[in-house]
């Protein structure tokens, strides 16, 4: 069953202000009404992005609580000094996990999740890791017998959702309502390095969100192992297709692509110039121009 | 909402209003309800003998098997009468069935059916594509009860797992079905059965067999030695689904 919205009572509460404000007409009720800072993302109806989710999805992010060793939290792997990202390197050698660690920006634009989009929802996605026996390994009982034996997140589930029985859609709704708020889309000016961004990059990584998100073959010739979007899909032509990703902080989240193949932008972006093809990228001043420019980003 | 509350508010105060005015002698003790709750029940089977965990059974082209795991969503109830076009459909209808949990005995329960007359009654073996596209859902639906896939977004539709032997050979297989293309949708005339509609006048029970047996058999039946893991539409899950489609479930009683 398909649950209705929770926020409801918060919901009901707000109009009732709202009317109350707007009939007995108080400037200074409109004055206290807070800017929401969270206007411009777009969630999905039923789980709109509040201050207190948000808080609440910060709160387990941070939380080693939702790992069975009790010392993973999925900052451990999404580091917030490394763009939200990592290297599957500083994991522990006898992971099976084989791509890299994504960054976690402006995934609220995107309409697919994982490098080999298999996942349709950030709601859905959110409990995979946990339950990853690569990842947090814990089953989904055990993880809220956990979380319902802390009051501090019981309270902040209560503030959220407006129920301190936490459970499994609580979990899923706060972590992707904090998901969602991980923005970065920042103005540039205009520049020698955007104008060859805009040429040769922007097609597909395109927009504020440096990506379309779109699924296509790897431009430069992955190491052949994993077969993409493939394994979704079965279909010979999406052998080698993986989701665009979008670049923001691009500078902190080498190496880059699904497999890690590239350690560093001066290496990718010569690897770009040969693979495009594209000439100009060939001179080695335009080349440091590009990457001044994806630094910034 | 609120509307709503005012308005059966009113209606109700307006009835009161009328039985106690004009009719004096309408008692609500005397009222007939309008809707009744029926008991859909299923009885679990293994090529005709009762369901029981791990216990061997033959099929119909004398391979033997074991069930250890037997997981699967019904949705969609609906009961309708073809002729008046009169219609029950419950709301949310999504139960997921662990058939080894009380295997002679699984019952739903349906509620606020109205008493009106059936010819047939409609179910899905699955999840609708509207509740399949994202697992942010509670209920039997929760990913928490552990029928979301790992590997994409959405729900096994059926899990199916057990041991056989077949040829001499042994071992385990493992069938789980899931995705849109898994979906069927499979209707039970009560005309048949009853040889008359269901005439729904008080609580009452539907009654299904369901002998698993059917995953194996036709219109694709199972060679296990070849055919033995199975964990997407495309690699034989549709193909499952088309056996418990045509012979899962057979309707045995209604009343
Ligand atoms: C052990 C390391 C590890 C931990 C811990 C971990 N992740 Fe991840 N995460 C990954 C890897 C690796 C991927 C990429 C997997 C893939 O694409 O197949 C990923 C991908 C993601 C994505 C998809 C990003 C995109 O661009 O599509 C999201 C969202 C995410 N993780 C959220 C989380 C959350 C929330 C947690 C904590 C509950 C978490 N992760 C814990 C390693 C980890
Ligand atoms: C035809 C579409 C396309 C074009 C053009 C393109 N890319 Fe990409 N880019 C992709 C895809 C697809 C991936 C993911 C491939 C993979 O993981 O194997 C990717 C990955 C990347 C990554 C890795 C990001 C990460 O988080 O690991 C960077 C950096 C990047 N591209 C930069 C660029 C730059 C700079 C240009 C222009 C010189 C460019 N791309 C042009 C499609 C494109």
């Amino acid at each position: 069953m398909p649950v209705p919205s929770l926020n409801w009572l918060a919901l009901s509460r707000y109009i009732f202000l709202r009317l109350l404000c707007g009939l007995i007409f108080l400037p200074a009720c409109e004055n206290k009404e807070p800017e929401n800072p969270f206007a411009g993302i777009p969630s999905p109806g039923n789980n709109p992005i509040t201050a207190e989710g948000v808080a609440f999805g910060k709160a387990l992010f941070q939380s080693e609580l939702l790992s069975s060793d009790g010392k993973t939290s999925c900052f451990t792997c999404h580091r917030p000094d490394s763009g939200f990202s990592g290297s599957i390197n500083h994991l522990n050698p006898h992971s099976k996990i084989r791509r890299q660690i994504p960054s976690l920006f402006n995934l609220a634009w995107s309409p697919s999740f994982f490098w080999d989009a298999r996942e349709e929802t950030l709601e859905s996605l959110i409990l995979k890791p946990i339950q990853s026996p690569d990842e947090m390994n814990l089953s989904l009982p055990l993880l809220l017998k956990k979380v319902n034996q802390k009051q501090e997140l019981k309270q902040m589930c209560r503030a959220a959702f407006q129920t301190d029985s936490i459970g499994t859609v609580h979990v899923a709704r706060a972590l992707a309502q904090f998901i969602r708020t991980i923005v970065q889309q920042p103005e540039l000016p205009d520049s020698e390095g955007k104008t060859l961004f805009q040429k040769h990059c922007a097609k597909c990584h395109s927009g504020k969100t440096t990506s379309d998100f779109q699924i296509r073959k790897s431009v430069l010739a992955p190491s052949g192992i994993d077969s993409g979007y493939f394994r979704i899909t079965h279909l010979p032509e999406d052998v080698y297709s993986f989701r665009t990703p979008g670049l923001a902080a691009v500078s902190k989240t080498a190496p880059y692509m699904h497999d890690g193949r590239v350690s560093d932008l001066d290496l990718l972006v010569k690897m770009y110039a040969k693979a495009l093809p594209a000439k100009e990228l060939e001179d080695p001043d335009k080349r440091s121009e590009l990457v001044r420019f994806l630094k910034t980003l | 909402m609120i509307r709503n509350h005012f308005t059966t508010f009113l209606k109700h105060g307006l009835l009161a209003v009328l039985c106690i005015g004009l009719f004096s002698d309408c008692r609500p003790d005397d009222e007939v309800p309008q809707f009744v709750t029926y008991l859909l029940r299923i009885t679990h089977k293994a090529s005709g003998s009762p369901l029981v965990a791990n216990q061997v059974y033959t099929d119909s082209s004398g391979q033997t098997y074991s069930v250890s795991k037997l997981n699967y969503f019904i949705s969609n109830i609906k009961f309708r009468n073809k002729e008046t076009g009169e219609y029950y459909h419950e709301v949310a209808s999504y139960h997921l069935v662990n058939a080894l949990r009380n295997p002679a005995n699984t019952e739903i329960i349906l509620r606020n059916v109205p008493r009106k007359k059936f010819s047939e009654m409609e179910l899905s073996f699955g999840v609708d594509n509207s509740a399949n596209h994202s697992t942010d859902n509670i209920g039997d639906l929760d990913p928490g009860n552990g029928m979301a896939w790992d590997w994409k977004t959405g729900y096994k539709f059926m899990e199916l797992e057990g041991n056989y032997t077949s040829d001499g050979q042994s071992g385990s297989y493992l069938y789980h079905t899931g995705e849109d293309a898994c979906f069927r949708t499979v209707t039970f005339s009560f005309k048949n059965l009853l040889s008359n509609d269901l005439d729904v006048v008080k609580d009452g029970q539907v009654i299904f067999d369901a002998d698993i047996a059917s995953a194996f058999g036709q219109p694709n039946p199972v060679d296990f030695k070849v055919f033995n893991n199975v964990m997407s539409a495309s690699a034989g899950g549709a193909k499952i689904a088309d056996n418990n489609a045509r012979a899962f479930f057979k309707l045995v009683g209604a009343q």
